[in-house]
Order: C-alpha cells, then structure tokens, then sequence
C-alpha cells in the first residue's frame, strides 16, 4: 500500500514538474493525495486517475512553457554550457602549456572568462531550482534538485582537471 | 440514496458552487466535503475532481487552507470559507436558484403540452 502511494507520487511529481508547475503548488497536491488516500483507504490512481492526467487537470489554466518553448530553452541552456566548458578547456590547457594566448585573447583571460561564465552559470542554477516542499512538514520531497547545482559545479571542475593533466602529459 | 451518476456537464456546472456551500456550512477537509456531497444526493466525488476544485476557489481567494495534525495519519487540509467567499456563495445560490427555478418551469411546461 505504502510503495504504491509512494510510487504514484513520484510519478505525479515528475508529471507536474514536466508541466511547469509552481514547486508550493506541486507540494500541495502531493500532499493532498497522500492525505486523502491515508483517510479513504483508496488506491491513489482510482481516487486522482493516472498521474500524467492528473497532472494536466492540476496543470489546467496555468501559464507554463510549451513543448517547443520548453526544447528552445532547454537547447540554450546546453548551447550555454557547452560555449563555456569549450572556453575554459581551452583556457586552462593553453596556461598550463604556458602559451601565450588562446581564442586569440591572453590565455589567463581566456581561463577567467570561462571560469566566470561557470561560477554565474552555476550559482543562476543554483537560485533557481525550487525545491518542492511538503507543506506539512517543510521538508524537501525532491532531493534530486538540491543536488543538481553541486553535481554540475563538479562535473566542471573534473572537467578542468582533465584538460590541466592532459595539457601537462602531452 | 442510490448512487446516482448525473451528466458531467452538470456536475462540472454545480460542483463549484456546492463545494463552496459545504465549506462555507463549517471549516472542513477533503474526504468529508466528498461524503457531505454524497449525503447531499450528488454522488461519489472522486479526489482527482474535488481538490483541483478546492485549488481554484483558493486562487480565487474563496476559501482558505491550513493543514493540521490528523491522529496518526499525515495529517489534513482544513479549508474555510473567506468573506469573499461567503459574498460569492450567498450571489451564486440566489441566481442559481433563479437559473433552477426557470430550468424547471420550462421542463415542467413541456411536460404539461405533452
């Protein structure tokens, strides 16, 4: 009973952020099919139906991104991570080569410029995932978001790491 | 009381209106607003219709919510009615009796042709 509770809440969770909605709003309804199934017994999808359903019904009448909206942005946000991953590899590699410049720029500029762009990239990230809360205890639902931040700033830095070591090997 | 299915469109119509009025009679949550429903003659209102109701009255200011300790349980969502609530309630039943009132005289009026 418990894991199918839990397993529907997963999936509605997935399903309403897909849809954009509001992190306050996403905690309020999953806490309210928690609640309801508690008190009734019900199976959750017999009482809210499926949860991708479920997700359009809560979803309706409420501003959210489109699908194509939704790909342009998120093919910006690769677009923006790839330009600075791109100018900080080469940054790095050509001040550990100690070459003069790369990108046609001083090459400790060029390292700075990326790393800067990395630093702003990662903290924009950072402020603006919205951690789902159970309003019942304040507590986050969703651990995968919290995460998400530090798990790109490391991904980052293993990345300058590698380039540093291949540009000193080579 | 057989457990009577009215036409969606209907219940889609009234649901609004009657959620408010059960709220509104006293501060409540979720599973007896739906049996209050179901005493009243409407029939099974299932979660997945009635708290995306509750949501919409709230963002219209309507009703309010809080959540409470259950006992044992994870606890409930109370609503209550607001003042302008209460103000939207007391508009939409006198116009709603007004709309029944006419629904029913043309019905009724057939019935006597026939």
């Amino acid at each position: 009973m418990i894991t199918d509770t839990e397993k529907y809440r997963r999936e509605l969770l997935t399903a309403l952020r897909l849809r954009d909605v509001e992190p306050d709003r996403i905690g309020e309804v999953l806490a309210e099919v928690d609640s309801h199934v508690a008190e009734t017994g019900e199976d959750p999808r017999d009482a809210f139906g499926a949860p991708a359903d479920y997700a359009r019904v809560v979803g309706e009448g409420r501003r959210g991104l489109t699908p194509s909206e939704h790909r342009t942005r998120n093919a910006g946000h690769a677009l923006m991570g790839a330009v600075v991953g791109a100018v900080s590899a080469l940054g790095i590699t050509a001040v550990v080569r100690d070459d003069e410049t790369a990108l046609g720029v001083p090459a400790w500029l060029t390292l700075a410029l990326g790393v800067t762009g990395a630093v702003v990239g990662v903290v924009l990230l950072a402020v603006r995932v919205r951690v789902v809360r159970d309003p019942r205890t304040g507590r986050p639902v969703d651990w995968s978001q919290r995460w998400f931040a530090p798990l790109v700033l490391t991904g980052y830095i293993a990345l300058l790491g590698v380039c540093a070591g291949l540009a000193a090997v080579l | 009381m057989p457990d009577e299915r009215w036409p969606a469109e209907w219940m889609r119509a009234v649901l609004p209106l009657s959620v408010l009025s059960v709220v509104a009679a006293e501060e409540t949550y979720g599973y007896l607003i739906a049996r209050r429903l179901d005493e009243a003659g409407l029939g099974t209102v299932k979660g997945g219709t009635l708290y995306p109701i509750l949501g919409r009255l709230e963002d219209d200011g309507l009703v309010s919510s809080s959540w409470r300790e259950g006992e044992g349980g994870p606890g409930r969502k109370y609503f209550a009615v607001t003042p302008a609530g209460r103000a939207a309630l007391a508009d939409r039943s006198e116009r709603w009796a007004a709309f029944a009132a006419a629904t029913h005289g043309l019905l009724t009026t057939r019935k006597a042709d026939a």
